[in-house]
Order: structure tokens, then C-alpha cells, then sequence
């Protein structure tokens, strides 16, 4: 059993982290446990606010649906016999509570209090003008006195001296953190280290090399912190540019802009190809990008405002977590970075999502599932809880069978609350990449879930998406049935009566009790395919 | 067609079949005899036992074919609406309580049908003469009902389980 490590570095690490977490809430993923962590500056990045509340929410559910508990999913039973894969998969922030580390804290806003210029000597401080420029260059190129509070800002090279800082010295807490997971090698344990990051941009062009770089010295041979290197393997997906932002407000402003993109990933594409050649920093490396720029029209810098919209390529990054987390440990190592493409330039769809047959398998039919689980549960089961006879019971023969033993006084009530925001979440999620690729790549094959748009705008990229508040019955039907495009022609998903049917039947939900069992049902009913294999 | 349509099929036939049977139990050993026929009939046959014989063979065969022709229409209505909700299954519970139209609909064609042939089998023909006054209409009434029965039971046992909203009262059969 490895101990899985996922960390995403910077907002679109964090984007990554977010779409990995939806695979790991269907099943997609390593068993029993993924370990999470953020890296960002920028405190209240939106990107990363919102990746760590999901991972919160997905933490909550599953304890709502624990084993002993009067809601229980049975996530040990084989699916044949009735367990779910629905958040089968264990997920814990990396420092139990929280899943954020902030390199530089409050106290240190610049570069100058990280390296602590005061402090320095005189040559010291000569070689840190030579790096960095001072106060005297113009406010937008300023680097020493740039306040970090909204990230690096595209500069790396800031970034990366931060880093360095605050891993050794500042902010010991995350590298003793990863250096203590590391340590159950020590044990026999095999730990498995994935980063994601982008390439261009500020935090995760100064932290995906700086990190990565730091776990691989600590897990090289003769080690003094007890770590067993042959048992720690080093993943990362680095993604080339793939959106661009907008021009910003202020002309002056020191930030990144889409144009400095492109040169600053060649720069670091260099950078990347001296570091794989002179030191074998990881076993599995993935590149993902995109032959044209996703367009947010915007710009914010940084803070809660810098809440970008889930793409396409982050889907693919994820599933390379996914795919590196579920190797054998012997078809880990890679001699050259792995790059996917698609097929077709007129479209993508499930066939291009890069994964080996079975996963693909798994993805259609454990993220479809999940997809349709969401919409299911969102527009039918949800309101048909709240439908109760003249005694209080619930009207639905079916619902009464699946959920009959459901104390709905107790703990159900915030279950049932999560579940529907993950619900929504999902199908927001969902609901963007759809919107945001229409245009780019052609026709998006993956799913349609524009029936359920209230309100889509690519113009208001941080709340493009709004789902409608609720739907007939035929409504749902049309819905279901459109929602997940087939992975093979010949092999569309069952309609929505097959799903309805099934959840009359006398399903098996193995030891799944209360609400768990009518989610597990559920879940189970919503399956694209009713061949098993 | 799914694959258990032929099973539910087979099973509403059966269902059928065994209240044709008993309404053949109840005309066979209830109004097989003597005093189902007219009074005045037996009256003019002189108590002949071999003519009286044939009389109510003649009269109790016209019965049967009324009741076994209005269970046969009714098993096939009720395998129709099978069949309807095979091609055409529910979505939800609205869609599925919406299927009690043609459930309704098809039990009053199977009634009329049955009404029909009951009359013309026997309250509305000559045999109706050779019978006492009660004999038709008892014999009719319990065919209505064992026919009713028939149809009811059948479909609350085998329609599918998101259907069984539907019929009546079929969540005694575990809706």
C-alpha cells in the first residue's frame, strides 16, 4: 500500500488539484489514500480557496458516509456486490486541518523581508541588487519591494528565491511534513510524490522546479532524515500556457500579461530540458498544453478575484495524476517527459483523454456515472425527499424502500447539504469546461450539460455557469439522456428509464445503511453500461 | 423487448388461467344442475333426466364460452399494457402514475368486451329463456368479477416495480 502525495503549486496547481479531486470523489484514483496539499502565496487565491473547500467537502462526506455510521457507503465490498466507488477514495489535507502552505507569511510582504536585506552585508547585498531589481526601477518591474501577498506575479525567479527561503527557514512546517511522510519508506512503505504546476506564471514556475528539486535531494542515496530512495517516487505534470487573461486594468501594474507568456515558457522549456538532462529529478514527468489559448478576457492579479474557470487541460493533467498514482511501481520510471495529443483538431472526446485502455474504461464509466449520479441526485432524488405523505412519511415507494431506516433528524440533514453542493460543484465544473471550450477546440464530446443552464457567460469567467434551481420530471429525462456523450457509438449510455427502473428493483448496496444506501443506489443506478465486465 | 417481458407475460396468462378455472369450478359445480334451468322448462321436459342433462350441458357450455372468451380478452389487454410499458417505460414516479390511464382505459375495454359477449353468449340470447331468472346475471356478475380480479392481480403482481404505482393497491405485492 503507497502513500499518495498530490500537491499543486499556484492557482493553476491548484486547478489541477481540483479536477484530480473530482476523478478521486468518482473512484478514479489510487485506493485507499490520497494526501493533498496546496502550495500558493497568494492567501486568498480564488483558484485555491476553491480547491480546498472542495477538498473540505469531499473530507466531510466521506465522513457523513463512514463505515458505522447510520448513513454508511460501503466502499469495501466489490461493485459486483453492491459497494460504491462514489468518495471510495480517502483524501486527507497534508497538515490534517489544512491543505494550504503559505511560503512567506504577513510579516515578510517583499522579497527584502524574506531575504532579510536589512541583515545583509555589503557584498551580500550587491549580489541581491544584481538579481533583483530595487525600488529604483519603474513600480511594474520592481521585484524587491513587489508585495507578495498576490503571488510572484509571473516572476519566478522572485519566487524561487522565496521558496527557498521559507522551505529551509521560514516555514520549515511543509518540507518536515513531506520529509515525515517520506519517512515510511524507511518502513518498507513505497511514498509516491506528485506535483502540478504550471510553467509559466509565478508560483508554480518557482515552486514546481524548486520543490521537486529539494524532495529529490532528500531522497538521494546517503541521506541523513532516514528516507529509503528507491521506495520514493517523484511525479509531476507541468503545464505550457493554455489561456491567456485579459490586458490589465492598470497599465502600470506589476503583474504577468498574456503576451510575456509564451516567451517565459521558452525560457523555461530550457530551463526544464538542463534539469531532466543533468539530474534525474522525476520518475514520470507529464507535459500538457494546449494548441490554442483558452480566452478568460480578464485580469486580476491575484486574490479571491483570481477564481479562473475549470478547462480541459487540467482534466488531462489530473488523469496523469491519476494514471501515476495507479502504476505498478515498476512501469513508473519514464526516460522522456510523456505528452498526449488528440486525434482530431475537430473535436475531442473520451477516446482522447490520455489514459491506457482500462483506465479509459474506468474514466467513462466511473466520472460519467458520477456525472449523471450529480444530475440525478440534484434535480430528482433531492426534491423527492422533501415530498411527504399526510403522516410525514416519504411519498415514493422506491425512496421509502432505499433510505426507510434514515434518521432524517440526525446528521442527515448536513449530508444531504454537502451532497447537494458537491452536486452542484460537480455540474458547474463540468458545465465549464464545456463552455470555455466551445470555440477553442471544436466540437467537445465529453458531455453536454447545457440543459441545465440557467445563465452561461464566458465574459464572467468566475461565475460563468448558473444551473437551473430545479426541473420536470420530463425535463430530467431529456437531460440524463444528453448529459453524457457516448464513449463508443455503438454503446450509448442507458436512458434515464433504466435508471429509474433499476432504483425500483431490489438493487445491491451491500453494507451501505440509511441515506448511504439510497446514495450508493443511486450512484449505482446511474451507471452508463449494464453489461458488467 | 426486455427479457423478462416474456416471464410477465407467461405469468399474467397464468394468473388468468386460474380464475377461467375457477370460474369453470363455480359454473360446473354451481349451475350445472336442475334448478339452473327454467322452471317451466323443467316442467314441460317432465323430469326426462336425459333431456334435462342435455339442457344444461347446452346452457353451462354458452356460460363458459361467455367467461373463458372474457378472460382470454382480458389476459391479452393486461399482456398489452405490458408490452406498452416495455416500450415505453417510466422515467420518474409522475410518469409512472401516469401509466394508470392505460391501465384504466385497457380494464374498461376488457369489461365491455366481456359485457359484450356475456350478452350475446347468454343474457341477451334464446339460452337466456331456457335459464331461472337469476342464472344469467348471477353467472355474469361473477365472471365480471372474477374477470376484474383477474386483470388487477396480474398486472399489481408482474408490472415492473417502477410501474407498480400505477395499478391499484399493488404495493401489497411490494411496490
Amino acid at each position: 500500500m503507497a502513500i499518495n502525495i498530490l500537491i499543486g503549486i499556484g492557482g493553476t496547481g491548484a486547478k489541477i488539484v481540483e479536477s484530480a479531486l473530482y476523478l478521486f470523489s468518482a473512484g478514479v484514483g489510487p485506493s485507499p489514500k490520497v494526501i493533498v496539499g496546496l502550495v500558493d502565496q497568494d492567501n486568498s487565491n480564488g483558484n485555491v480557496v476553491r480547491t480546498e473547500q472542495l477538498l473540505k467537502l469531499l473530507v466531510r462526506l466521506r465522513s457523513h458516509f463512514a463505515a458505522g455510521k447510520a448513513n454508511s457507503i460501503d466502499w469495501r465490498s466489490p461493485e459486483t456486490e453492491g459497494g460504491s466507488t462514489l468518495f471510495g477514495i480517502d483524501l486527507e489535507p497534508i497538515f490534517g486541518e489544512s491543505a494550504h502552505w503559505r511560503p512567506a507569511p504577513d510579516n515578510m510582504p517583499t522579497l527584502r523581508h524574506v531575504m532579510q536585506h536589512q541583515e545583509m552585508a555589503e557584498d551580500e547585498r550587491a549580489l541581491f541588487d544584481l538579481l533583483f531589481r530595487n525600488e529604483g526601477a519603474a513600480p511594474s518591474d520592481a521585484e524587491q519591494t513587489m508585495d507578495l501577498a498576490e503571488g510572484y506575479r509571473g516572476r519566478a525567479h522572485v519566487g524561487a528565491a522565496a521558496l527557498v527561503s521559507a522551505l529551509d527557514h521560514d516555514q520549515p512546517e511543509f518540507l518536515e511534513r513531506l520529509v515525515e511522510l517520506m519517512q515510511a519508506s524507511a518502513g518498507g512503505e513505497e511514498v509516491r510524490i506528485f506535483l502540478a504546476g504550471s510553467l509559466f506564471g509565478g508560483t508554480g514556475a518557482a515552486g514546481f522546479p524548486t520543490i521537486s528539486r529539494m524532495l529529490n535531494k532528500l531522497r538521494g542515496p546517503n541521506n541523513d532524515k532516514r528516507i529509503q530512495g528507491d521506495k520514493v517516487h517523484i511525479g509531476g505534470a507541468l503545464m505550457l500556457p493554455y489561456f491567456r487573461f485579459g490586458p490589465p486594468g492598470d497599465a502600470d501594474a506589476n503583474v504577468i500579461t498574456s503576451a510575456q507568456l509564451l516567451p517565459q515558457a521558452r525560457v523555461a522549456i530550457e530551463f526544464y530540458q538542463g534539469l531532466l538532462q543533468q539530474e534525474r529529478v522525476f520518475d514520470r514527468l507529464y507535459v500538457s498544453g494546449w494548441d490554442q489559448m483558452f480566452d478568460l478576457g480578464y485580469h486580476e492579479p491575484g486574490r479571491a478575484e483570481q477564481r479562473n474557470p475549470a478547462l480541459l487541460p487540467e482534466l488531462v493533467a489530473a488523469l496523469a495524476a491519476s494514471d501515476f498514482f495507479t502504476r505498478p511501481a515498476a512501469d513508473l520510471p519514464a526516460s522522456a517527459p510523456l505528452v498526449a495529443a488528440r486525434r482530431s483538431r475537430e473535436g475531442f472526446s473520451w477516446a482522447d483523454l490520455p489514459a491506457h485502455e482500462s483506465m479509459k474504461r474506468t474514466l467513462y464509466d466511473r466520472l460519467g456515472r458520477t456525472l449523471r449520479f450529480a444530475l440525478w441526485w440534484r434535480y430528482r432524488i433531492e426534491p423527492a425527499l422533501d415530498e411527504r405523505n399526510l403522516f410525514g412519511g416519504i411519498k415514493a415507494g422506491w425512496l421509502k424502500r432505499l433510505a426507510g431506516d434514515t434518521d432524517w433528524q440526525v446528521d442527515t440533514p448536513e449530508a444531504r447539504k454537502d451532497l447537494l453542493q458537491y452536486t452542484d460543484a460537480l455540474l458547474k465544473w463540468a458545465s465549464s469546461m464545456r463552455l470555455f471550450t466551445g470555440g477553442t477546440l471544436g466540437s467537445f464530446s465529453l458531455w453536454n450539460s447545457e440543459r441545465l443552464w440557467e445563465d452561461a457567460d464566458r465574459r464572467k469567467p468566475t461565475q460563468p455557469v448558473t444551473l437551473r434551481a430545479s426541473r420536470t420530471e420530463e425535463e430530467s429525462m431529456a437531460d440524463l439522456n444528453a448529459l453524457l456523450h457516448p464513449s463508443d457509438e455503438n454503446s450509448p449510455p442507458v436512458p434515464a428509464a433504466v435508471v429509474f427502473g433499476d432504483l425500483n428493483q431490489r438493487m445491491v448496496t451491500a453494507d451501505s445503511q440509511g441515506l448511504g444506501r439510497l446514495v450508493a443506489a443511486t450512484h449505482r443506478a446511474t451507471r452508463p453500461f449494464r453489461h458488467e465486465n | 423487448m426486455s427479457s423478462n417481458l416474456p416471464t410477465r407475460i407467461l405469468g399474467t396468462l397464468g394468473v388468468h388461467a386460474a380464475l377461467a378455472a375457477a370460474f369453470w369450478a363455480v359454473v360446473r359445480f354451481g349451475f350445472a344442475g336442475q334448478e339452473a334451468l327454467a322452471p317451466d322448462l323443467v316442467d314441460r321436459l317432465d323430469g326426462d333426466p336425459m333431456h334435462i342433462a342435455a339442457y344444461v350441458d347446452d346452457v353451462s357450455k354458452q356460460m363458459l364460452l361467455a367467461g373463458l372468451g372474457g378472460f382470454v380478452i382480458a389476459a391479452a389487454l393486461a399482456s398489452i399494457w405490458l408490452v406498452l410499458l416495455d416500450r415505453n417505460p417510466p422515467y420518474g414516479d409522475k410518469s409512472a402514475r401516469a401509466k394508470r390511464g392505460s391501465w384504466a382505459g385497457l380494464l374498461i375495454v376488457a369489461i365491455i368486451a366481456a359485457m359484450v359477449l356475456f350478452w350475446l353468449k347468454l343474457l341477451g340470447s334464446p339460452v337466456a329463456t331456457l335459464l331461472a331468472p337469476s342464472v344469467p346475471l348471477n353467472v355474469t356478475a361473477i365472471g365480471m368479477v372474477l374477470l376484474v380480479i383477474g386483470y388487477w392481480l396480474s398486472t399489481a403482481i408482474f408490472a415492473p416495480s417502477s410501474t407498480k404505482v400505477a395499478v391499484p393497491g399493488a404495493r401489497i405485492f411490494g411496490a
